[in-house]
């Protein structure tokens, strides 16, 4: 027989076995099922377990005294407050925890202080004690002094926050490494972009001013934010934006935080995946990017990722120097075919040439502007030209006295590739200059042009002889601008709006004289 | 009213009677000398769509606040432009603690003119009128054709108009004609024969416009292009660079070119604000008729003067520093030793009727800001080195070429801040430019930290920065920068407002870590 006021008796109590219970399907069966919600499941956690491990520990050391009762209870509830208060308490006991072989997950929170209530309750089971036990009682005291134990080592965290279930289904996320809490701000680009060109250095193709609106979000360490735009605003309960339906195959955000340089992440879209949050030390990290501490601020480490930080004004390439304006041409009113005289040519203040053009039918004045070197306009007042105009060409060509071919100027603006008479050939993208913001913030590279049966590429700017035409007369082709549009937006003019190849070239044939 | 940008004279504005007085005849350039008046680059003059989203209990958009057009609010506190040129160029330099502790060192430059408009003869004006006659200056063409009959009117004896109408090709109406109420009536029964078209050939418009600038035959005068515009370039050639160099080589030629941008939720400013931005005119957006002819009256009125051409700025980096970020003028150029302004004309503007401010504040102000970045272990250079150099040429009204060159010395080492949490100044007397930056910087990060769904910083930047405001009030009392608290005071109530999700309280404010702008405080 043991003594009525042996501690161990308080472990027969129906209210500790309830407890048990409580305790082993919570923590084992409850959590992460999605049964209860997060914030019962581990409140339950937290009730359950200062039922059943004060009254373990009293039992434990057979603490029959007022005094040695409270010593026992106290070495549960003081390390459980402290915890629950201090971040270096929590970091400790995890420390502890992991010595021991039993790695627990501390969580910091003083909200969980309430379940103190239930020490009262454990109290009043241990004073009140019980009969004196039979034999055959002990075997059950040991066991759940045994099933107390393992109940209490066993459970995943002393105090799992609300969040500890969550998944989120994302391409990408970012993590909090740190050991403080950070409001993380996340913007999404708002352009069309070629993924494959931008892939090669993020930065410096998308400017920060393409970035619009984002949301912030706080993130306890280890705590992980979806960087899916859709997956973003879905977790911060926003509305998704016109962008939902987007496939474009690679996306990118610009993320912020305090002490962190605005930090650009480039991803392709691999599609999504479960990411859970909190996310552990040694979760797997396939497309996040790590917020680290770094001395004073934080770096930002992706993996299967580009992080880079953003670039405000990207640096000029070689190429800029000499990037030319494209060749352009007015002639609205104009006949798409008609002959006329040439009755005055100006150039203008921008260097653009101005016809003044009469119709040798009917008299009738016209003006046309023609945005081409100076050289590449051989016409002079008196000449009778014959003007051909479409939407991508425009043919002027004077006519010779004797009715044969005489000078012919064509301009044209093309994509993709070039069909001009006797001049054909390929767009190819410069391989020799990176990229470069336009003034609106496109991301462009200028293009070269190959011309079927001629060696080498014809770059923007420059001009070259290719020979002589079916009536002798020589051909010089010369490319005006000419590029490949990798980030597009409305922001731009219409040849910027879109991605693509395009450009603008003259052909000019002239009379040879002997 | 929702206007981009109320009327405005991209160099300089003398209302009248305001500083006429102690004037003489003569002087160097365009003419006569008295006091000093601020000479601005173009671009738009305020920002009214900011303040009035603001006064709606919105938040408004980060690409509302525009730099240039909020510097041009302020009145700006410059030394006199006693330099003996036209042009005067003002460096100065602010060294403060940022709000992180770090250094903040930033150069301002802004320009002056000793020459009052008002007191110049008014020479004869060849105006031509480029007006868009599209579908979607159609609705409002009525508007447009009582504007131009008030603003023929409005022309003085020997003046001259020419009248250019552009859809998809540009029509000359008018070339030259001594201002007659028939004939003005003629062209305009002419113009509103032509169908409106869907597409719109501004270079062609522009470039009619600007052929007829050299016309009349023995004209003497000043010539001014008047283009009315959606702001659309779909027709012929579209490029903006080109339409840009054309406005460029106008301006060279000392014709100066007002943009009046209408067309309601059609309306792009893109191009015209690029073209405002030469400096080689006014850019006003009408929002109704009787916005047009309050802006054609004005157009009337309004005379601009040309005083320099082929204008280049350059502020350049000295040993131990590079150029930063910079302010104030989106045609500036900067590499990491340089920034790099240039205009191709600055005219100086006058005009007969009501003064020009906006939301409060005095306006006229504007000028470069480039911040300077210590370089590692700068601070061995030690103190009363130089910080930047800056140099300036242009050619004056005369033709002949004038330079002007300055080194600012820093009487702190690179990257030391000053004792205390007062700034060095280079010129205490003229310092508000400093304060101004630092209010438009806390304006821009608010709304940017908004608009990035952290309702904590956008409330954070203001209670951070509001403090040393009051401080520097107490000392300058500047009644720009009183307005300009006004407006971020009413920023942070929307925020707080609009931040705060009902039944839930508003959320806590919080500093950010980093500001671009300098703590300012006695």
């Amino acid at each position: 027989m043991r003594a009525p006021n042996e501690p161990a008796n308080a472990l027969r109590h129906p209210l500790f076995w309830l407890s048990l219970v409580v305790l082993v399907v919570n923590d084992h069966l409850l959590k992460g099922a999605g049964v209860l919600p997060a914030l019962v499941t581990g409140k339950l956690s937290d009730l359950s377990g200062l039922i059943v491990a004060p009254l373990l520990s009293a039992a434990l050391f057979r603490a029959r005294s007022r005094r040695a009762r409270a010593a026992a209870f106290a070495l549960v509830a003081v390390p459980f407050g402290a915890i629950n208060v201090s971040p270096a308490a929590a970091a400790l006991a995890e420390d502890a925890t992991a010595a021991l072989g039993v790695p627990w997950t501390v969580w910091c929170d003083p909200t969980d202080l309430v379940a103190l209530a239930a020490l009262p309750v454990a109290w009043w089971i241990a004073a009140r004690g019980g009969a004196a036990a039979p034999a055959r009682r002990a075997v059950v005291e040991r066991a759940a002094l045994v099933l107390g134990a393992l109940a209490c080592m066993a459970t995943s965290k002393v105090d799992p926050p609300p969040e500890a279930t969550f998944f989120y289904q994302t391409s990408a996320f970012a993590v909090n490494r740190t050991e403080e809490t950070l409001d993380v701000r996340v913007r999404w680009f708002d352009a069309d972009v070629d993924c494959e060109a931008v892939a090669a250095d993020p930065a410096r193709a998308l400017s920060p001013r393409l970035f619009g609106e984002g949301v912030t979000v706080t993130l306890a360490p280890n705590e992980v934010m979806p960087l899916a735009r859709d997956a973003a605003l879905t977790a911060v309960g926003a509305a998704p934006g016109p962008w939902a339906d987007r496939t474009v195959g690679c996306e990118a955000a610009l993320v912020q935080s305090d002490g962190l340089p605005a930090t650009v992440v480039f991803w392709r879209d691999f599609g999504p995946r479960d990411v859970v949050t909190p996310l552990p030390a040694d979760g797997d990290m396939w497309g996040g990017v790590a917020l680290l501490p770094d001395g004073d601020g934080l770096r930002a480490e992706g993996q299967a990722l580009t992080v880079a930080p953003a670039v405000d004004l990207a640096e000029p390439s070689e190429c800029l120097d000499a990037a030319p304006v494209t060749f352009e041409w007015s002639a609205a009113g104009l006949p798409s075919f008609g002959s006329y005289r040439l009755d005055a040519v100006d150039v203008g203040p921008d260097g653009c040439t101005a016809l003044a053009l009469a119709d040798v039918i009917d008299d009738a004045p016209y003006l046309a502007f023609v945005c081409a070197p100076d050289w590449a306009v051989p016409f002079t007042p008196g000449d009778t030209v014959h003007v051909r105009t479409s939407a991508v060409t425009l043919r002027i060509a004077r006519e010779h006295p004797d009715a044969s071919f005489g000078d012919e100027l064509v301009l044209a603006s093309f994509s993709g590739g070039v069909s001009l008479d006797a001049v054909s050939g390929t767009l190819v993208p410069s391989t020799s200059c990176a990229g470069d913001r336009s003034a609106c913030d496109a991301y462009v590279r200028q293009a070269s042009l190959e011309i079927d049966g001629a060696p080498g590429a014809l770059a923007p700017g420059h001009s070259r002889e290719i020979g002589t035409d079916g009536f002798g007369r020589r051909v010089t082709v010369a490319l005006g601008r000419t590029e490949e549009v990798f980030v597009a937006h409305e922001g731009c003019e219409a040849a910027r709006a879109t991605l693509g190849r395009r450009g603008s070239a003259l052909v000019l044939y002239e009379e040879v004289i002997e | 009213m929702r206007r981009l940008a109320s009327l405005w004279l991209a160099v300089a504005l003398a209302a009248c009677g305001t500083d006429a007085s102690g004037t003489a005849p003569g002087g160097g350039g365009a003419g006569g000398v008295s006091g000093s008046r601020g000479v601005t680059q173009g671009g738009p003059q305020d920002i009214a769509l900011f303040r009035e989203i603001v006064a709606r209990g919105e938040v408004p958009a980060p690409e509302t606040l525009d730099p240039v057009g909020f510097f041009a609010e302020h009145a700006m506190d410059l030394p006199p432009a006693d330099c003996g040129e036209d042009v005067c160029v003002h460096p100065m330099l602010a060294v403060a603690p940022r709000f992180d502790g770090g250094n903040w060192t930033m150069a301002f430059v802004a320009m002056n003119s000793p020459v009052d408009p008002a007191t110049l003869e008014r020479p004869a004006l060849h105006l031509i009128a480029a007006l868009e006659r599209s579908a979607v200056t159609e609705e409002s063409w009525r508007g447009v054709e009582l504007g131009l009959r008030v603003l023929a009117a409005r022309l003085h004896e020997g003046d001259r108009l020419s009248l250019v109408v552009f859809g998809d090709r540009a029509e000359t109406l008018l070339e030259g004609i001594v201002p007659e109420t028939e004939a003005v009536d003629d062209a305009l029964l002419a113009a509103r024969a032509i169908a409106p078209s869907a597409d719109v050939a501004l270079y062609e418009g522009l470039a009619v416009a600007g052929r007829l600038a050299g016309a009349p035959a023995g004209f003497e005068g000043l010539s001014r292009i008047l283009l009315l515009t959606s702001g659309r370039a779909s027709a012929g050639v579209t490029s903006p660079e080109r339409i840009l160099a054309l406005a460029e080589g106008l301006a060279r030629q000392e014709t100066a070119l007002n943009v009046l941008g209408m067309g309601g939720d059609a309306y792009d400013p893109r191009i015209p604000q690029l073209v405002a931005e030469l400096g080689a005119g006014t850019y006003t957006y009408a929002e109704d008729v009787a916005d047009l002819d309050r802006i054609f009256r004005y157009e009337g009125d309004t005379t601009l003067f040309p005083i320099a051409t082929d204008f280049r700025l350059r502020v350049e980096a000295a040993t131990g520093y590079r150029i930063g970020r910079i302010y104030g003028a989106r045609r500036a150029v900067a590499d990491a030793s340089a920034a790099a302004l240039e205009s191709p004309a600055l005219f100086l503007g006058h005009r007969t009727g009501s003064e020009d401010v906006a939301g409060g504040r005095r306006g006229g102000g504007g000028g470069l800001f480039v911040e300077l970045v210590a370089e590692p272990d700068a601070a061995d250079l030690g103190a009363g080195q130089p910080a930047f150099l800056l140099s300036a040429e242009w050619t004056a009204a005369d033709g002949t070429s004038r330079e002007a060159a300055q080194s600012m010395l820093n009487t702190l080492a690179p990257g030391q801040n000053p004792d205390g949490m007062w700034p060095e100044l280079s010129d205490e007397t003229h310092a508000n430019a400093f304060m101004m930056l630092n209010m438009y910087l806390t304006l821009r990060a608010t709304v940017d930290f908004y608009h990035a769904g952290d309702c904590s910083r956008a409330l954070g930047v203001i209670d951070m920065v509001a403090p040393t405001v009051e401080l520097w009030q107490a000392e300058y009392d500047n009644p720009d920068i009183w307005a300009d608290l006004d407006l971020v005071l009413a920023l942070r109530a929307n925020i707080e407002s609009q931040c705060t999700v009902s039944g839930r309280p508003a959320p806590m404010s919080r500093p950010p870590e980093s500001f671009a702008g300098g703590c300012m405080m006695i």
